[in-house]
C-alpha cells in the first residue's frame, strides 16, 4: 500500500523543473524588498506576519509589502519578509539569515510551492517539534492567510521535497494553514 | 560475576596458581638471602613528603638513608589504583597493580615479579608500620606497568608522578538503580578506549591501557544499594560493590561508545526500594512493544545550550524503558534504533507493522524558539490535526481524472486510515502517559494534544509520540542530562504502559477496541480526552 518510490521521485523531478523553471521566468529571486521603496507598478499592501512567539505559539505582526498583485509575486513577497524576522524583540526569527527563497510556485488549484535555500547546501534546520512546527507554520500561515489563492503550502529545501522539514512532521502532503497555533493577542 | 566482552576475568585457578607460586617464590627470595646477611639501614632523615600527581597532591611517609630516599608505598599504591597487603606468611608484601603482582622484603633489596627477580637499590623499610620502598621500585611497578615518570625534588621534599606519553580520555559516568538492578554507564564520546576490567572479590576495575581519564571527568553522588562507592584514579575506575552483588558488562560500540555495567543481587532475594515502588502486574505473553529513539545519525534532533542532543538522550531513555518494560512485563521490546544511526521515518514505522507490534511508543525531547516552555506533552495522530488528510483529499478531487498519480495518493490515504482505527486506544495510551509523568515527576502538564508526527502516520497498532521536556529550557536539559532523572521519566512510562495493559489481560475483561468488531469500527475522531488540550495560549 506504499507509493512507488519512482512515483514520488518522478513527482519530486516535476516539481524541481517546475520550479526551475518558473525561476528562469521570473528571473531570480530578487534582493530584499524594502517596503518603504515604490516600484513602479507595485503597491503597498498591509499583511500580518506571524512569528513565534512564547509557549510555542505563533504572534501576529503588522506589517506592508510591496507587490505587483499577483497572486505569486504576494507570496513570494511574504516569504522574503518572514525570512528577513519580525521587528518585535519579544518575537523569534523562524529561520537564520544565511536561508533564503530560491522560488515560488502556485498551482491552479491553490497550492504553493516554496523553496527555501540553506547556505552552502545546508539541510533545513534541526529542532525539537515544537521548534519545528514554529518554524514552517510560521511560513504557512504568512502565507496561507494573507495571500487567499494560496490555500495550502508545499515546502521544498533546496528544490526538493522532503519527507520531513527537521524529523516530525510529514512534509510531504500540503500543509494547511493553523489558526490554533496562533496566540490571541492581549 | 560475567562479563560478556573484551573482560578478562580472573578465573579462581589462576588466582590460586599466582598465589601458589608467589608463596614458593617468596620462600626462595627470603631463603636466598640468608647466606648474605645485610646491617639494617640508617636512616638519615624521617617525615613526611608531598605526593604530587599531575595536580592531585597528596601526603605520604618520607625516609632517607645515604643511599637514597624512601617513599611510603601503601599511599602511592591507593592513588593510583594499587593494593599492598602483607603475605600470608608475614614475612613480606605484595603490591599488586595492573594485573601484575611484586613480592618484596625489608630484609632483602630483591623484588620478585613473576619470573623476573629485580634488585633495588637499597632494600625497604618500615617505619611505624609503614612500607618505604626506594624510587627505582616505583619505576619497575607504576612507570613500567603505567608509563609513570617519577622525579624527587629535595628541597622541596616532593615526588612528581608524571606519565608525559599518556593521553587523557574524555569520559562521562552515570549510575542509577532500577528495578532491583543498578547500572553504571561510561561513556567515551571520543571513540573505544583500550581498557581491561578485573574483578576482585566486590571490587571491580575499569582500567584504561595507555590513557588516563581527563580531569573533567566527575563521578555520580552514589546513593545507590548495590554500588557502596566509586572511586575515580587517573587511569583506572573503581567500583565497590556490596556483598552478594553480582553483574555484567555490555559494550555499546556505537557512537558514543559506552561501557554498561549492570549489577544486580544475587542469593536470597531482597525487594529494592525501586522495586517496591512500582507493583507490577505479570500479565501473558505476546505482548510487543516497539519504542522508537527519536532522530539519530546525521539528524541530530533538538540541541540544547549546554551541549546536550536529542539523539543520544532519546536513545539512552528508550534502552532505559525497555530495560525497565522487560524487567516489569513478559514483553518483547524492539527498538527501532539501538545506535546513533539514521533511519527513516516510514523505516520507523514499518518496523512496528513488520513486527506486528501491539505499541509504538516515539521517544522525543521538544525546543521551542524561545527559551521559556518546559514540561512534557504526548501526542497522538487525529483526523482533525492530520489535516493532511484532508488536504490530500482535496487535492485529489482538485486534480484532472488523468492524474496518474491519481491511484498513488488515493492509496497513501487508505494507508494513512491505518493508524485512524486505533486513534481511541492511542488517546488512551497517551492519557495514561501524560498522567503518570504530571503524577510520579511533577512536571508542567503541557496535556495530550494531536499533531501530524509522520512516524504515527501508517502505524498500524496504538501508537504515540511522547515529548519528555525541552532542552531549549536550560533547567530542563540539566534534568534529563540526569541519568537518575531519565529513568524516573522512563519509570512513568514503563507505569503507563502497564496500565495500558493491564485490563487487556484479566480474564473476561477486553479492552475497548480490542476486539476485532472494535478493530474494524469505522474511523472516528475521538472524543476529547479528560488531559487532552491544545497549545496554551
Amino acid at each position: 500500500m506504499t507509493r512507488p518510490p519512482p512515483f514520488r521521485s518522478i513527482r519530486c523531478l516535476a516539481v524541481l523543473v517546475l520550479l526551475l523553471m518558473s525561476g528562469c521566468r521570473r528571473g531570480q529571486t530578487p534582493p530584499p524588498a524594502d517596503p518603504s521603496r515604490q516600484e513602479p507598478g507595485t503597491f503597498a499592501q498591509p499583511v500580518n506576519l506571524y512569528f513565534p512567539g512564547e509557549n510555542g505559539l505563533l504572534m501576529a505582526e503588522r506589517r506592508e509589502i510591496r507587490t505587483t498583485g499577483e497572486a505569486e509575486d504576494q507570496v513570494a513577497a511574504v516569504v522574503r519578509l518572514v525570512l528577513t524576522g519580525p521587528e518585535s524583540d519579544s518575537l523569534a526569527a523562524p529561520f537564520a539569515t544565511e536561508v533564503t527563497l530560491a522560488a515560488v510556485q502556485l498551482s491552479p488549484s491553490g497550492v504553493v510551492y516554496i523553496d527555501l535555500k540553506g547556505k552552502d547546501g545546508a539541510g533545513p534546520p534541526s529542532g525539537g517539534s515544537t521548534e519545528e512546527r514554529q518554524r514552517w507554520m510560521s511560513l504557512v500561515n504568512s502565507v496561507a492567510l494573507n495571500v487567499p489563492e494560496a490555500r495550502r503550502v508545499v515546502l521544498l529545501w533546496n528544490g526538493v521535497q522532503p519527507e520531513t522539514l527537521g524529523g516530525h512532521f510529514d512534509a510531504s502532503r500540503p500543509f494547511a494553514p493553523d489558526l490554533a497555533m496562533v496566540a490571541r493577542q492581549p | 560475576m560475567v562479563f560478556s566482552r573484551a573482560v578478562k576475568v580472573r578465573r579462581p585457578t589462576v588466582v590460586w596458581a599466582l598465589l601458589a607460586s608467589g608463596l614458593v617464590l617468596e620462600g626462595w627470595v627470603l631463603q636466598a638471602q640468608k647466606p648474605e646477611p645485610i646491617p639494617p639501614p640508617v636512616l638519615v632523615a624521617s617525615g613526611t613528603a608531598r605526593l604530587l600527581l599531575g595536580a592531585e597532591e597528596r601526603e605520604l611517609t618520607y625516609a632517607a638513608t645515604a643511599a637514597g630516599p624512601l617513599f611510603g608505598l601503601d599511599a602511592i599504591a591507593r592513588e593510583l589504583g594499587g593494593r599492598l597487603t602483607e603475605t600470608a606468611s608475614g614475612r613480606g608484601y605484595e603490591l599488586t597493580f595492573s594485573a601484575s603482582k611484586f613480592l618484596l622484603a625489608t630484609e632483602s633489596p630483591q623484588v620478585v615479579s613473576g619470573k623476573k627477580i629485580l634488585t633495588l637499590s637499597q632494600r625497604p623499610v618500615t617505619l611505624d608500620g609503614t612500607l618505604l620502598v626506594p624510587l627505582d621500585m616505583l619505576e619497575v611497578s607504576f612507570g613500567q606497568l603505567a608509563g609513570y615518570v617519577w622525579r624527587f625534588e629535595e628541597t622541596t621534599r616532593t615526588l612528581h608522578g608524571e606519565r608525559p606519553n599518556i593521553t587523557e580520555v574524555e569520559a562521562a559516568i552515570d549510575l542509577v538503580h532500577l528495578q532491583g538492578t543498578s547500572t553504571l554507564v561510561v561513556k567515551f564520546p571520543a571513540g573505544p578506549p583500550r581498557y581491561v576490567v578485573e574483578r576482585e572479590g566486590q571490587r571491580t576495575e575499569l582500567r584504561l591501557l595507555g590513557g588516563a581519564f581527563s580531569r573533567q571527568t566527575e563521578l555520580p553522588r552514589v546513593e545507590d544499594p548495590l554500588v557502596s562507592a566509586l572511586r575515580l584514579g587517573l587511569d583506572r575506575l573503581t567500583i565497590e560493590l556490596a556483598p552478594g552483588v553480582d553483574g555484567e558488562l555490555y559494550e555499546l560500540k556505537q557512537q558514543p561508545f559506552r561501557l554498561v555495567f549492570d549489577f544486580h543481587q544475587v542469593g536470597p532475594a531482597t525487594s529494592s526500594p525501586a522495586t517496591a515502588e512500582l507493583p507490577l502486574p505479570r500479565p501473558s505473553n505476546g505482548f510487543t512493544v516497539v519504542l522508537d529513539p527519536g532522530h539519530g545519525g546525521g539528524e541530530t534532533g533538538a540541541l540544547g545550550k549546554n551541549g546536550a542532543v536529542e539523539k543520544e538522550l532519546t536513545l539512552l531513555l528508550s534502552l532505559e524503558i525497555q530495560r525497565q518494560l522487560e524487567a516489569a512485563l513478559p514483553v518483547k521490546v524492539i527498538l527501532t534504533r539501538s545506535a546513533d544511526e539514521q533511519v527513516g521515518l516510514f523505516e520507523r514505522t514499518a518496523i512496528a507493522n513488520e513486527n506486528k507490534a501491539d505499541l509504538l511508543v516515539s521517544v522525543h525531547l521538544n525546543s521551542s524558539l524561545s527559551g521559556r516552555p518546559f514540561g512534557a506533552e504526548t501526542y497522538f495522530l487525529s483526523l482533525k490535526a492530520s489535516d493532511l488528510q484532508a488536504a490530500a483529499a482535496a487535492e485529489l478531487e482538485n486534480q484532472d481524472a488523468d492524474d496518474a498519480e491519481e491511484s498513488d495518493d488515493l492509496e497513501m490515504i487508505l494507508w494513512d486510515l491505518a493508524q485512524t482505527r486505533h486513534l481511541a486506544q492511542s488517546q488512551t495510551l497517551a492519557t495514561l502517559i501524560q498522567g503518570e509523568l504530571n503524577a510520579t515527576l511533577g512536571l508542567k502538564d503541557r496535556g495530550v494534544k494531536q499533531a501530524p508526527f509522520k512516524v504515527l502516520v501508517g502505524a498500524q497498532m496504538p501508537a504515540v509520540l511522547v515529548e519528555l521536556g525541552f532542552l531549549s529550557n536550560a533547567e530542563e536539559e540539566a534534568q534529563l542530562k540526569d541519568a537518575s532523572h531519565r529513568a524516573r521519566l522512563a519509570a512513568a512510562l514503563v507505569k503507563a504502559i502497564v496500565e495500558y495493559r493491564a485490563p487487556q489481560v484479566t480474564p473476561g475483561v477486553a479492552s475497548p477496541g480490542s476486539t476485532p468488531e472494535a478493530q474494524a469500527t469505522p474511523p472516528t475522531e475521538p472524543s476529547a480526552p479528560p488531559g487532552a488540550s491544545r497549545p496554551e495560549r
